[in-house]
């Protein structure tokens, strides 16, 4: 185990430059932002120059760029940056949408690993047959699919036609836990609020997920036919074990690598999924990023970015830890 | 000889053809070439066989050539202009308000201002293409020399290197560049207006009016944004191939032979790694279609001009009235266009890995019978 610590103060120590490259990188956003948006967000052409010269001096809009850079990590790390337009502090305001966000994200890692992961031991199990061949188009079809396009394909099936969902609010149960509408009402027992968020969030989620579904698939084909051709599988099968212990010792091995990939996804979505929040109404992360661009709300957007980055890093670091941790082959 | 030879199809001779004509050029440049490259071009007209027994690669390659074509010819044959409208021209406003396909002269209906979606598509067609067109290359190209310098000498350059493309990878690639080109668009609408010569060049290679120059800001910013997000994974990639490939002995005997470093990594590793990139790449080209599009819905309400992702945002507000086509066909012109291009790398994987290629030969490969002689 002292190789595992080893292992994290080495992974951790390798998280503080490419945080700083994040600020960085978040910074040059705010740097190529026109030029003054101060008039903008003082109400326009006719705005007061007071207020407007009020927020150059509040923004250090006309200051030189280390400043800003001190003021913007400033503002961040002491949530400090009070949005322009609507007065409230923006980490805050992003990080109360995260809830929606990681109800959305799980809902999609929900479909992502009950059919990706399925289809993708069947299409092995049936190598080079019609299955496997549909499994790899859909796979093709599944990464070429527009996200908006198969949202509002669902949207007009399933809610203009049928009227099988809903897609407007967010259903909260009474009950505030963790935030996460799901889980709370599952935490309290709230039945009726959980099939509503259920209703609501069904689609979505399968959206989101969709694309992934067949990648899942296709990693989980590949790796299941790379266990079952290695050396203790034919030992296992030699001495004779019973085809189910078989199939177990292929799945553990065979899983290992799907692991990271599903991890990867799901930070990836964790920071936000623009369009499929957009397509579908719900007010998550993602969503507040889109709406802060068109009230040319750059604080908000900037600390979008930032938090989606931070949030896909550390997925990434517990995904990395979780790996060292399940597979004792690899070698801090 | 008795070896093998193939059952030549129709698809074969048309390759055959293909690749004798290439020769044929490339001998007029260098007069050497073709007896010093003879293996290779043997290996290439397998490439093609095997390429020509795959339905799925096949259908794949006229898909993405489609989208090339129409990219390019689209606005030349679209039946109106992009801001045509029905409802200005004919003043029937009941016909053409949201008029479904097949209407008297818009082929696959109008949206709420009349506007013919045929030729709107045809229009979007040209920007995808050139969007395109404009993002792979150079995001590619920085890709593969970043990634092969840091490959190459690896120590502190590679350190270096890697750490700058791991800032990078460490955002959501879809958010950063979501704000890159939010943050970006009024600079870019202020480089335009200021400068005659871009208008000019803009209109022209998007085949948009003159005045609607100043809209393709957002187009060109999401172009801009593509170019700092996309780079990164091909240095990663590139990178990992460098280090593989730096270790075998033909490099070893390149360096002995005091050959330089530059002339090691672009005429030994690079021809050597360049299988695995061109898959990538042509993956990428639809993946390019694909998130354009999707930065084009986003930013759909703000942009005036017939691109898909933008036909879909402003077509989704009519959904409710039952005007499917404004977001389903838009939609699938961008599947189709996508799907193309991944079905064609998908087999371009399989053709261009030497294992997976060879099974393909096998299954399609004749014994000689008698004397039905082939030109080889």
């Amino acid at each position: 185990m002292a190789d595992l610590k080893r292992f994290l103060v080495r992974r951790a120590i390798t998280f503080i430059p490419t945080i700083i490259g994040v600020t960085l990188i978040t910074y040059i956003i705010a740097f190529v932002i026109p030029a003054n948006p101060a008039r903008a967000w003082a109400g326009g052409i006719k705005a007061d120059p007071h207020v407007v010269a009020m927020i150059v001096k509040e923004y250090h809009l006309n200051d030189p760029w280390y400043v800003q850079y001190f003021f913007f990590m400033k503002g961040i790390l002491t949530n400090s940056i009070v949005d322009p337009l609507f007065n409230y502090k923006v980490m805050t305001y992003m990080l109360s949408r995260f809830p929606i966000t990681f109800q959305l994200t799980l809902f999609a890692l929900f479909f992502l690993i009950t059919l990706g992961i399925p289809l993708g031991i069947i299409s092995a199990l049936k190598k080079d047959t019609i299955v496997d061949a549909i499994v790899r188009v859909w796979a093709l079809i599944g990464v070429s699919v527009p996200i908006f396009w198969l949202g509002y394909l669902f949207i007009y099936v399933f809610f203009y036609m049928l009227g099988w969902v809903t897609v407007a609010g967010v259903p909260y149960p009474k009950v505030h836990i963790t935030g996460v509408p799901i889980i709370d009402a599952l935490l309290t027992g709230d039945w009726g609020t959980f099939a509503e968020n259920i209703r609501r969030f069904i689609l979505p989620g399968f959206t989101l997920g969709f694309a992934g579904i067949g990648v899942i698939a296709r990693l989980v084909r590949n790796s299941f036919l790379d266990a079952m051709s290695s050396d203790f599988i034919y030992f296992a099968k030699m001495r004779g074990l019973k085809r189910s212990r078989v199939f177990t010792h292929v799945l553990r091995n065979a899983l290992v690598p799907v692991v990271t990939v599903v991890g990867l996804q799901f930070g990836g979505l964790l920071g936000g999924a623009p369009i499929t929040e957009t397509v579908f109404g719900i007010p998550g992360m993602g969503r507040a990023m889109v709406q802060a661009i068109f009230n040319m709300d750059f604080p908000v957007l900037i600390a979008g970015t930032f938090l989606a980055a931070l949030i896909f890093i550390i997925t990434n670091l517990v995904v990395d830890i979780l790996y060292a941790i399940i597979d004792p082959r690899v070698r801090f | 000889m008795t070896e093998e030879v193939y059952e030549k199809k129709i698809l074969d001779r048309l390759s055959d053809a293909l690749i004798s004509f290439l020769v044929k050029i490339i001998t007029l440049f260098k007069k050497d070439w073709y007896r010093k490259n003879r293996s290779r071009v043997e290996e290439w007209r397998l490439m093609l066989y095997a390429l020509n027994r795959s339905p799925i690669g096949i259908a794949g390659l006229i898909l993405g050539m489609m989208f090339i074509v129409v990219g390019i010819i689209g606005p030349i044959i679209a039946p109106h202009s992009y801001d045509f409208s029905f409802i200005m021209a004919t003043g029937q406003y009941k016909k053409y308000f949201l008029a479904p396909p097949g209407t008297g002269g818009a082929l696959l209906g109008t949206d709420d201002l009349g506007r013919d979606l045929l030729s709107q598509l045809l229009y979007g067609a040209r920007i995808s293409l050139v969007v395109t067109a404009l993002v792979l290359p150079v995001g590619i190209i920085i890709g593969i020399l970043l990634g092969l310098i840091s490959g190459y000498y690896g120590g502190l350059v590679d350190e270096l290197i890697m750490r700058v493309t791991d800032m990078f990878l460490a955002f959501p690639a879809l958010i950063l560049a979501l704000a890159l080109s939010a943050a970006l668009t009024d600079r870019m609408a202020m480089a335009i207006a200021n400068n005659p010569y871009l208008t000019s060049l803009v209109s022209f290679i998007f085949a948009v009016k003159p005045n609607d120059a100043l809209n393709m800001a957002q187009t060109l910013s999401i172009v801009v944004a593509l170019w700092i997000v996309w780079w990164p994974g091909y240095a990663r990639f590139t990178r990992g191939l460098t280090l593989q490939e730096k270790n075998n002995v033909y490099v070893e005997a390149a360096k002995a032979l005091s050959m330089s470093s530059v002339g090691i990594m672009t005429k030994h590793i690079l021809p050597n790694i360049i299988g695995p990139l061109l898959v990538l790449i042509t993956l990428d080209i639809g993946n390019v279609i694909l998130v354009e599009a999707g930065l084009s819905f986003l930013f759909g309400a703000q942009m005036k001009i017939p691109d898909w992702g933008a036909i879909v945002q402003h077509g989704s507000q009519y959904l409710v009235n039952g005007a499917w086509w404004l977001v389903m066909i838009p939609g699938l012109a961008i599947l189709v266009s996508v799907l193309g291009w991944n079905l064609f790398g998908d087999t371009l994987r399989d053709i261009l890995d030497p294992k997976t290629r060879r099974s393909i030969e096998f299954k399609v490969k004749k014994k000689k019978k008698g004397e039905e002689v082939t030109q080889e």
